[in-house]
């Protein structure tokens, strides 16, 4: 896996305010935690941090002061369109330590399936693992060249590196083939009833007497 | 098929305020590229209707269309050459309740090309302005 590393400094105020005036320079506040150490608050820049995290890095070394320490990220907040970041966390983590993280599933392989007609749902597109902070793969590939109409391919199935453990649910589906479903009739008569009254009087249902 | 409740606990319900932006809904969650709102209305069942006929008859039934929200509410509506007052209107249409940053629609199992194309045709339905995203992975 990756590593990028990072330029950031240390921060002295806290707060929102701070944060706000952290942003409007341009980087961003973040936190660094883990291994019953003191927590660090962080600036670091955002064009840079941004470039990172749109290459998928997932370990960054982060470099003040002639300080160094590696981390995983492992938590970004963006805005409310996901356009913008407004803060990230940081553990710590030993380079022989295992640690759990999320990685995309990519497919491959040409589905007979889809090629009779069905449709490919791919329903787990990023799994968890646990494994080396240094072996975190990038993604695990998954063959679909032998999935048929109305076969499901499960995490049980998934072939990963001896060093690698999923944490998922073994019986949760990952990507299956089936059949369009075939879109439902509603009678016009039953669009104009509307829907039912949960609070509506039944008619010849009185009003209990005190 | 139009979108409407099953069941309701109250035919009518009251306008309410419509301020702020999205903190639920506001990410795409199953599918790989999504149609996000980007101002605050209300989306009718008609229109949500009209979008997925949009994108499905332009993806021809490839992929998987998913919609990201629900006209839950009610909107009355009084009868056309009718004087005011004699109580609220009966129910008109039935909307959903669209905050800036809400994703309205998503698909997956089809090309960025393809799904920006379908998506294009949907916003011309959209009551407000939508713009396209893509899926981020988890960190």
């Amino acid at each position: 896996m990756e590593t990028q590393a990072l330029g950031v400094e240390i921060k002295k105020e806290f707060g929102t305010r701070a944060a706000r005036k952290c942003r409007r320079s341009g980087l961003i506040p973040a936190i660094l935690y883990g291994h019953k150490q003191e927590n660090l608050m962080l600036a670091l820049n955002k064009k840079e941090f941004t470039k990172a995290l749109d290459a998928g890095i997932k370990m960054v070394n982060l470099k003040w002061n002639g300080s160094e320490e590696t981390a995983l990220i492992k938590n970004v907040q963006f805005d409310t369109f996901g356009k913008e970041v407004l803060h990230a966390d940081f553990v710590r983590i030993d380079l022989t330590e295992r640690v759990s993280t999320w990685v995309p599933i990519e497919l491959f392989g040409a589905s007979p399936g889809v090629q009779e007609g069905g449709i490919l749902d791919h329903a787990m597109k990023e799994i968890e693992i646990e494994c080396l902070a240094t072996e975190i793969p990038k993604s695990i590939r998954i063959n679909i060249a032998e999935l048929v109409i109305g076969k499901a391919v499960h995490v049980n199935d998934v072939e990963v590196p001896s060093n690698v453990k999923i944490l998922a649910n073994p019986d949760n589906i990952v990507v299956s083939v089936h059949f369009a479903a075939e879109e439902k009739e509603v009678a016009e008569e039953e669009l104009a009833a509307g829907p039912e009254v949960i609070t509506a009087r039944k008619p010849g249902v009185e009003k209990a007497e005190d | 098929m139009r979108l409407m409740p099953k069941r309701v606990k109250f035919r009518k319900s009251q306008r309410q305020r419509n301020e702020g932006n999205a903190t639920r809904g506001n990410t795409v969650c199953f599918g790989e590229f999504g149609l996000q709102a980007l101002e605050n209305c209300w989306v009718t069942a008609q229109q949500i209707e009209s979008g997925r006929v949009a994108a499905t008859r332009y993806v021809s039934r490839e992929g998987k269309l998913i919609i990201r929200v629900f006209p839950h509410k009610s909107v009355t509506a009084k009868p056309i050459e009718t004087r005011m007052g004699k109580g609220k209107g009966e129910p008109d249409k039935w909307v959903a309740v669209v905050k800036p940053g809400t994703v309205l629609y998503e698909i997956g199992g089809i090309s960025e090309d393809v799904a920006r194309q379908a998506f294009t045709r949907v916003a011309y339905k959209m009551p407000v302005k939508v713009r396209f995203i893509s899926r981020r992975q988890t960190i």
